[in-house]
């Protein structure tokens, strides 16, 4: 039963939005524009970077969040500038690398004072700005079942502003993704020299839908970082990876199918953590194994979904699978 | 119609009474292959001129560059009196010149319909901050279906109109393809290759076509190695060998010329064209 309660619980923990937030993100690179950004961490941490140093000299809530903004669409220019006129897979390349070198210099000695070095900076040196905003009290609050702090860290106040922005971002896809704008991202997924034929700029639509991914990919780092610090190894590839496992397991190029993604990928994780430590003796696996080995069995099953129904959950096989 | 042609001599390169197009000394060399060296090169208005040659006579490569997606090495080529040096393939559409492609860009995940409506030209709703506000491109989105509508019937494409592009035949997307291009009411349209692929069937369908659009006043250039509908539907024929242009001549007449005739039983004898010239 509780373990029940805890996996509704992650459902809609601020962390799941973050991701979903960020996935919304990569599905304009690749589920409308098919864009191969392999570097989507990277546009995350540069988001949280830009909001947490600059929150914790001195900048008001809403001056963080444009930094953020600015800082993660001049990433994406520079990405896209040298890349975008290339095939796709250059892309590919550039941004998996682009990001490892976000992380690297996040990390490194040089830049200690701002970024806090491979520790990274801790949330109380950036969250208040946010927290100061609560309507909520400054206390525990019981919902049905579920316990969380008013406004403090991974709060009631976070999941109502991150699943508001979800919700705001979503309608935002579904709004673009049917209009003639997102049109011709869709006819640049299928073939850009068709869509330069009609006399689109094809590279300047490219570029849009860089930044545009990009900068939502920093709010849910925003986000992320909201519900508890900034680590620059927390966005590595495998975050990456995971937010577009999570796509895919939704439906690329739909509009709930990150949120939904998100929420499967988040709840069986805890289950499966869950199950395991529950049946399996600590003989066999022991405690420390369990992570990871919840993460294998995800993986497996994602494997088995892509396999069995490659257009995800909610997506439309014949508008976009994953191995066709 | 041949009057228009009345007084061209049938000589490459020949100058047209009211050229659309114009290329000079158009050279375009890969390495040390050279693919395309055109001395001079004009379309008349209003007519079907066929681009036809053996396998390799850089046909293909000349289109591409008439059509900015290929950068010739020199050369300077003219629509409507304007230079296209150097001019992207998007701005090149945008001036009333589109093309199709041998390989048929059918955009597979897009319906039919949708296909037709990202052919129009200069939508409102394709900047990305009005896209934001249906208000300012609704109206304009109706009267770009209106008008995919009318040329879906006339393809015969309108039952089509809800099925990704990808589920049609070969045929049927030469014909969407077609259609799209018409979407933004070019003055010329370029064909490469309009019959590869497409079922017998349908082969008089699309010739119809091409003739109707001549009758609306376009004009059209295309690549083809079928010599029935170059015979069929063409005005005037253009006919490239080892990137040059070797002969040029209505027709009726210009299968005839020796240079020709030495270009194509030269390199293959067992074309169809053997037959054509027997």
């Amino acid at each position: 039963m509780n373990l029940l309660l805890d996996s509704i619980n992650e459902l809609f923990a601020p962390a799941t939005a973050a991701f979903a937030l960020a996935a919304i993100g990569l599905n304009f690179h690749f589920g409308l524009t098919g864009l191969l950004n392999m570097g989507h961490a990277g546009f995350m941490l540069l988001g949280m970077y830009g909001y947490a140093i600059s929150t914790s000299r001195g900048a008001p809530i809403w001056l963080a969040l444009v930094i953020a903004i600015v800082v993660a669409a001049l990433f994406g220019l520079l990405l896209g500038w040298p890349t975008l006129k290339l095939r796709g897979d250059y892309l590919a390349i550039a941004t998996i690398s682009a990001a490892e070198l976000v992380r690297y210099l996040g990390r490194s000695n040089t830049l200690q004072s701002l970024t806090g070095g491979s520790t990274g900076i801790r949330g109380n040196d950036f969250k208040f700005t946010f927290e100061e905003l609560s309507p909520l009290p400054d206390e525990n609050i019981t919902f049905l079942f579920w316990t969380r702090h008013g406004s403090l860290s991974s709060s009631w106040w976070l999941v109502i502003v991150a699943w508001v922005a979800v919700a705001l971002f979503a309608l935002l896809y579904w709004q673009l993704a049917r209009s003639p704008w997102g049109r011709v991202l869709k006819g640049i997924r299928e073939d850009e020299d068709a869509v330069r034929a009609l006399g689109k700029n094809v590279y300047s639509y490219k570029m849009q839908a860089l930044v545009l991914g990009g900068v939502i990919g920093a709010l849910g780092g925003v986000l992320w970082a909201l519900g508890g610090s900034v680590q620059p190894d927390s966005m590595g590839r495998p975050t990456t990876f995971w937010i577009w496992t999570l796509l895919l397991l939704g439906g690329a190029a739909t509009v709930l199918g990150p949120i939904v993604g998100s929420m499967i990928f988040w709840m069986s994780l805890v289950l499966i953590k869950g199950l395991a430590s529950a049946f399996i003796p600590s003989s066999v696996l022991s405690p420390v194994e369990i992570e990871p080995f919840s993460l294998v069995l995800v993986g497996i099953t994602l494997m088995c979904l892509v396999i069995f129904r490659p257009q995800g959950i909610l997506g439309n096989k014949r508008e976009l699978a994953f191995n066709d | 119609m041949t009057d228009a042609f009345a007084s061209v001599p049938h000589e490459p390169g020949a100058p047209k009474p009211d050229p659309i197009v114009t290329a000079k000394n158009v050279h375009r060399h890969f390495g040390g292959l050279t693919a395309v060296d055109v001395e001079h090169f004009e379309v008349q208005r209003h007519q079907i001129t066929a681009l036809i040659g053996p396998n390799g006579a850089g046909k293909s490569t000349f289109f591409n560059l008439l059509t900015g997606f290929d950068k010739p090495q020199t050369g300077e080529w003219m629509f409507n009196g304007h230079s296209l040096v150097g001019t992207s393939p998007a701005k090149i559409a945008r001036a009333g010149k589109v093309r199709t492609f041998q390989l048929t860009k059918a955009l597979n995940r897009m319906t039919v319909l949708e296909n037709m409506r990202l052919g129009a030209a200069q939508q409102s709703g394709e900047n990305f901050f009005r896209a934001l506000v249906p208000g300012t491109w609704k109206k304009q989105e109706s009267e770009i279906t209106d008008k995919a509508e009318v040329l879906l019937k006339r393809f015969k494409l309108w039952e089509k109109r809800d099925d990704y592009a990808g589920s049609l035949s070969g045929g049927q997307r030469k014909l969407l393809e077609m259609a799209r291009a018409l979407m933004s009411d070019p003055e010329m349209i370029m064909l490469d290759e309009p019959m590869a692929g497409v079922n017998p069937a349908l082969t008089e369908s699309l010739l119809d076509h091409i003739v109707e659009l001549k009758d609306e006043g376009k004009t059209i250039l295309f690549v083809e190695h079928d010599m029935h509908m170059v015979r069929r539907i063409s005005d005037w024929v253009v006919v490239m060998a080892e990137g040059k242009i070797i002969a040029e001549g209505p027709p009726q007449t210009v299968m005839s010329n020796p240079a020709v005739q030495d270009a194509y039983l030269g390199a293959h004898h067992d074309t169809d064209l053997s037959e054509d010239a027997s």
